[in-house]
Formats: structure tokens, C-alpha cells, sequence
């Protein structure tokens, strides 16, 4: 049985404690039908295969300046330049790989797509609920918002 | 010291992967945003290694290496990438990559498996 909060939870942490070297600490999990998204900037990735869905991941921008310098080897980010984007798009991607990663150990085959990053006040509709997991570290919360639905393939 | 080929579509890990080689002492001759891209600047500069992302646009990393196999047999390439679904690492050594280092990696694994790769 998937549990996407286990599978957040694991991978928030792999990646921002494991990887990062941040006390990563999962906050309670809220589950949305319509999400407001009120932090600054977002990656968001789709998931297709047999299941569908798409993970957001959203941060204030001085949590992602932080996370970016980090990811740089401990650099000071003043403007957010391409390479940043670049490096905020490969931080989502390692998140929704990672969930991959753990769907295909439950036997569930998906694919990802390109990293699009959103900036300013979102809300998101849709059809299948979206289950938000906040993860606490010493740079500021990312929240990372996940929206999974078993794909039928109905013909259309 | 070997002559390397970095091939990913993100501007922030050629940039990372240029750094960790480089500081190994191996020189980057090379860099591609996609899998065309590398097997187009295979052929003019020929690098002793090819470290190959999977996700990209037009070409595929896994594609890509198959071409790259075709065109050498005995073509060292290491596969970075973050999809490392076991089905993928198995087709990726499947096609003929010498070995899969996963995303987000650490220096040490990387160079460790490139000179694992060059050996
Ligand atoms: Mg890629």
C-alpha cells in the first residue's frame, strides 16, 4: 500500500539531511482538495506511468537562496541567476526521482518531466487531492505537495 | 588524467560534474545538453570517458549511450542520473555503461567510479 507520507518523508530527508547535511525535520501532513501555495518560489515535476500525479516543491526565497549555496558548495547567493534556476530545477528533480525511486520498489512504474519553476502565489486545482508535507531545517521549511492518482488508462 | 565528456541538460550539474573532474585531475574536453549533442561531439573529439545523464531532451541518455556503442564498442561511459530505478541501472549496464552513479552523488563516488570506469 502506498503511503506518500513515508515516501516524502524518506526522500525529503535522504536528500536534504543525507545529501544537504540539514537537520531535516518532516512537520505534520495536511491533506488539501484546493492548495494555496503562499511561499515565494516552486518546482514543480509531473509523474506519468501507472500512476499520475504531479510533487511541488515550494520554499521562501531566502530558504532557496540558502539551499542553492549549499548545493554550490557553500556560496553566498545575492541575485538568483540561471545557474540557480538550473540548481533549484535539479533539486526538484532529485525530490521527484527519488519518489520514483521508491514507487518502483512497490512495483508502480512512472516516469518524470522536465522541472518548471513557479514563482509568487499559487493556488492549484484539482481533481485528485493534494497532500501537502512540510520539512523543517535550520535554512527556513520546504514544503513539498504531492498530488498521486492511479492511472486507469480510460480510453478517452 | 583522463579526457572527459560531460553530458547533462542541466547548466548546474555540467557545472558541478566539471568541478568534481577537474579537481581529480582530469580535463573536460567536452560538454552536451543532450544525447544528440553528445554523439555529435563524440565524433570530433573522441574522450576517453563520457559521463551521461539520462533525462534530457531530444535524445535520451540510454539512447545516446547505445549510439555512442555502435559507433565504439569499447566506449567507457558512466551514467549520472537520478532515475536509478533498479530497471534502469540494469538497462543502462544492459546497454553497455560501465557502471550508474545516482543523483544527488558525492565527490568521492564519482571519481571513484570514473577511475573504476578507466581502469
Ligand atoms: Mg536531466
Amino acid at each position: 500500500m502506498l503511503n506518500e507520507f513515508e515516501v516524502i518523508t524518506k526522500v525529503g530527508e535522504n536528500v536534504l539531511k543525507g545529501y544537504l547535511g540539514l537537520n531535516a525535520q518532516p512537520l505534520r501532513q495536511q491533506e488539501q482538495q484546493e492548495s494555496y501555495i503562499g511561499k515565494d518560489i516552486g518546482v514543480i515535476i509531473q509523474l506519468v506511468g501507472q500512476m499520475d500525479g504531479q510533487v511541488i516543491c515550494t520554499m521562501n526565497l531566502d530558504t532557496v537562496k540558502s539551499l542553492i549555496g549549499r548545493m554550490m558548495g557553500g556560496l553566498e547567493i545575492g541575485q538568483l541567476d540561471d545557474m540557480c534556476w538550473s540548481a533549484l530545477q535539479e533539486f526538484g528533480n532529485w525530490i521527484v526521482s527519488g519518489i520514483a525511486i521508491e514507487l518502483s520498489e512497490l512495483g508502480i512504474d512512472v516516469n518524470i518531466t522536465h522541472p518548471i519553476i513557479q514563482e509568487g502565489f499559487t493556488i492549484i486545482h484539482s481533481r485528485s487531492k493534494f497532500m501537502a508535507v512540510p520539512i523543517s531545517t535550520e535554512i527556513g521549511t520546504v514544503e513539498i505537495y504531492i498530488s498521486l492518482e492511479k492511472n486507469n488508462q480510460v480510453a478517452v | 588524467m583522463a579526457k572527459i565528456m560531460v553530458v547533462d541538460d542541466a547548466a548546474f550539474m555540467r557545472m558541478v560534474l566539471k568541478n568534481i573532474l577537474t579537481e581529480g585531475g582530469h580535463e573536460i574536453i567536452a560538454e552536451a545538453i543532450n544525447g544528440e549533442d553528445a554523439v555529435h561531439h563524440y565524433l570530433k573529439c573522441t574522450p576517453d570517458l563520457v559521463t551521461m545523464d539520462i533525462t534530457m531532451p531530444e535524445m535520451d541518455g540510454i539512447a545516446a549511450l547505445k549510439e555512442l556503442i555502435k559507433i565504439n564498442p569499447l566506449v567507457k561511459v558512466v551514467m549520472c542520473s537520478a532515475m536509478g530505478q533498479q530497471g534502469m541501472v540494469l538497462e543502462a549496464i544492459y546497454s553497455g555503461a560501465k557502471d550508474f552513479v545516482v543523483k544527488p552523488f558525492q565527490k568521492e563516488r564519482v571519481l571513484e567510479s570514473v577511475m573504476k570506469a578507466l581502469a
